[in-house]
């Protein structure tokens, strides 16, 4: 069994669970609870604990497999054993929650110093009139210099095309060979 | 420490209260105000709380031989109380806490074993043992290896019994 | 296309940054929010404007008589002057400009009086609680402008390096444990002497560490390093010995799992652009 591991990150609320479930075939295991605490219960009502599950089996002895790691720093620990094990990941990032731009640079600096492998940079909520533009939000993440930065991209995580569309992308950057 | 950490969150809770909210400003319409955010009710209770759920872990600790820490967390990770050794991160011990409880379930649940009583992780230093502590916590028991696993589950009911009430 | 949000999640030193780097233009409303620890505070409004990611203008009104009032406070502008001022923005040239190659102004008034605007810029600093959004449609106020610019990011410094407090600022600057590492040779900002001196010797240690050398505050070197990595000089890098306890993980690894090959890469991309 070929399987392809990629892993979906993100501050809280940016979309990863919605992402997940989007794509995967069969129902995403997920590892949700209440929320308690203010900052994201303004957000959402229930937050990943552990991390989400979501598969796709394409082919006879291909799959894809899809892990989305909580938001929340003090659960750093999964994005450290998730990041390990995976082949590319995507940073999604919700467009019009500036707010969240600061944990978003935190946890894009705690992958790429643990693995250098392909990255995508997902916006989401992109159509909310207060939105960030991408370029904007490069800068607000630090990534300053146009040449080495990741490639990014406008993602709604309801939308199947779109959200495959993103997965496309991801592995295309997997097919060209990594500059350094 | 954990007195401490305690503290701090009943002086965050104090001043959110004393803090006029921000006034919505009607001549321009133009830019965008935030609204203060609700509290939530199980932590107003916990702050009232705070020194009694302290006061019982402390004695279970004390008073319960080969016991050697206690946490009390939310269902999303974040510490409610706690007394753990030392060189142990509250914060991250309460993150571990509730991956390890939610994912036992979630497995447990899949392989049609019921409902959870406990998540129980033996090494050869000890235990750590899970269990839910009312609908609204998670509870970690810390335990040398010397401790009898009967008398050690029966103790942890009889506070996960006192504690409910505190935290529900 | 929107920029706005609350200083408490985003900074105006940071905002100036991204004016800078994005060599963004139009104005930015300041909105200071009343502060409870300060009596009798109000909302107040600011505005900058800002051309290619440079500074033109500053003002507290939005009627256009904000440098005016300024030349008439300092006695700098007399009816018959005033007379002579085109109706404005007609010109499409700086009021101050047009001042001065009127005559009624030399260079060093000039000079003065964008001081003064920046002076107002570099207050807005201070602030703890506002909210800004910038308008990227906004005309340059011709009536405002004095001619003179500079860089947002110079800006910024400026304000930086006067900064009292720091407070707002205190989940931005990096640790004390934070590794750096300076990144061009050479500077291409002019630095202050103790920003040199911690840009020196960025080579991949902790801020404390330099702190211990230099023999000053931990929380100095934070903010010179905060300034410094605003700048593009410094980079934030992992130290071998900043991983948590009991983490296994070193700092990069090499992929531990097996390598994909082209085809299943192929065949998925395949499968996803059917399902779409």
């Amino acid at each position: 069994m070929e399987i392809l591991r990629v892993v979906v990150t993100g501050s809280v609320g940016a979309g990863k669970t919605t992402f997940i479930r989007t794509i995967s075939e069969i129902e995403v295991v997920d590892t949700d609870k209440r929320v308690t605490e203010e900052e994201t219960a303004d957000i959402k009502s229930q937050t990943t604990v552990a991390f989400d599950f979501g598969r796709l089996n394409f082919e006879s002895g291909r799959s894809l497999h899809i892990y989305g790691t909580p938001g929340q720093e003090r659960f750093e620990f999964i994005w450290d054993m998730l990041i390990q094990k995976a082949h590319a990941y995507i940073i999604l990032v919700n467009a019009h929650r500036p707010e969240d731009f600061r944990s978003t640079r935190r946890i894009l600096k705690f992958m790429s110093q643990k693995v250098q492998i392909p990255l995508l940079i997902g916006l989401t909520h992109t159509d909310y009139p207060d939105a960030w533009s991408p370029s904007d939000i490069a800068i607000a993440l630090g990534l300053t210099d146009e040449s080495t930065r990741p490639p990014i991209i406008a993602v709604n995580a309801t939308d199947r095309s779109s959200v495959f569309a993103a997965m496309i992308t991801l592995i295309e950057l997997m097919q060209t060979p990594m500059l350094h | 420490m954990d007195l401490g950490n305690l503290l701090k969150r009943l002086k965050v809770a104090l001043e959110q209260v004393s803090t006029p909210p921000e006034p919505s400003n009607p001549i321009s319409p133009v830019l965008p105000l935030e609204e203060p955010p609700n509290q939530s009710p199980i932590r107003e209770k916990i702050m009232i709380n705070a020194s009694m759920l302290q006061d019982v872990l402390q004695n279970f600790v004390s008073g319960t031989s080969d016991v050697q820490g206690i946490a009390l967390v939310s269902p999303d990770g974040l510490a409610l109380a706690s007394v753990l050794p030392g060189e142990m991160d509250e914060e991250r011990t309460a993150a571990m806490s509730a991956s390890m409880l939610s994912l036992g379930e979630r497995i447990g649940r899949e392989l049609a074993r019921g409902s959870i009583d406990r998540i129980v992780v033996e090494g050869e230093k000890g235990y750590g043992v899970l269990v839910g502590c009312g609908i609204d916590a998670v509870l970690l028991v810390l335990a040398s290896s010397a401790v009898k696993q009967g008398i050690l589950f029966l103790e942890i009911k009889r506070i996960v019994a006192k504690l409910a009430p505190l935290v529900s | 296309m929107s920029l706005s949000s609350s200083f408490r999640d985003f900074s105006l030193a940071e905002l100036f940054q991204l004016v800078d780097q994005g060599r963004k233009s139009g104005c930015l409303t300041v909105c200071t929010l009343p502060s409870a620890e300060v009596a009798d505070s109000k909302t107040h409004y600011y505005y900058i404007w800002f051309r290619e990611g440079r500074i033109v203008a500053a003002a507290h009104r939005l009627d256009g008589k904000g440098l005016v009032s300024k030349l008439t406070e300092r006695g700098w502008l007399n009816q018959h002057s005033q007379g002579k001022l085109s109706p404005p923005a007609s010109t499409g040239k700086p009021l101050g400009l047009n001042l001065k190659t009127e005559g009624v102004l030399t260079s060093e008034q000039l000079n003065l009086l964008f001081a003064s605007q920046l002076y107002q810029v570099r207050d807005l600093f201070e602030i703890y609680k506002g909210i800004f959004k910038l308008d990227s449609k906004a005309a340059l106020p011709w009536n405002e402008m004095t001619g003179l610019t500079l860089g947002a990011l110079e800006v910024a410094l400026m304000a930086l390096r006067a900064l009292k407090n720091w407070q707002v600022l205190a989940d931005v600057i990096p640790e004390p444990d934070c590794g750096v590492q300076s990144l061009t040779n050479i500077p291409q900002m002019r630095l202050h002497a103790f920003e040199q001196q911690v840009w020196e010797r960025a080579s991949g240690i902790s801020l404390e560490a330099i702190a211990l050398q230099m023999n000053e505050p931990t929380i100095k070197v934070q903010q010179a390093a905060f300034r410094l990595r605003l700048a593009g000089l410094v980079e934030e890098v992992p130290l071998l010995t900043s991983m948590p306890v009991g983490s296994q993980t070193a700092t990069v690894l090499k992929p531990v799992q097996s390598q994909i090959g082209m085809s299943f890469l192929q065949n998925l991309v395949g499968f996803l652009r059917s399902k779409a």
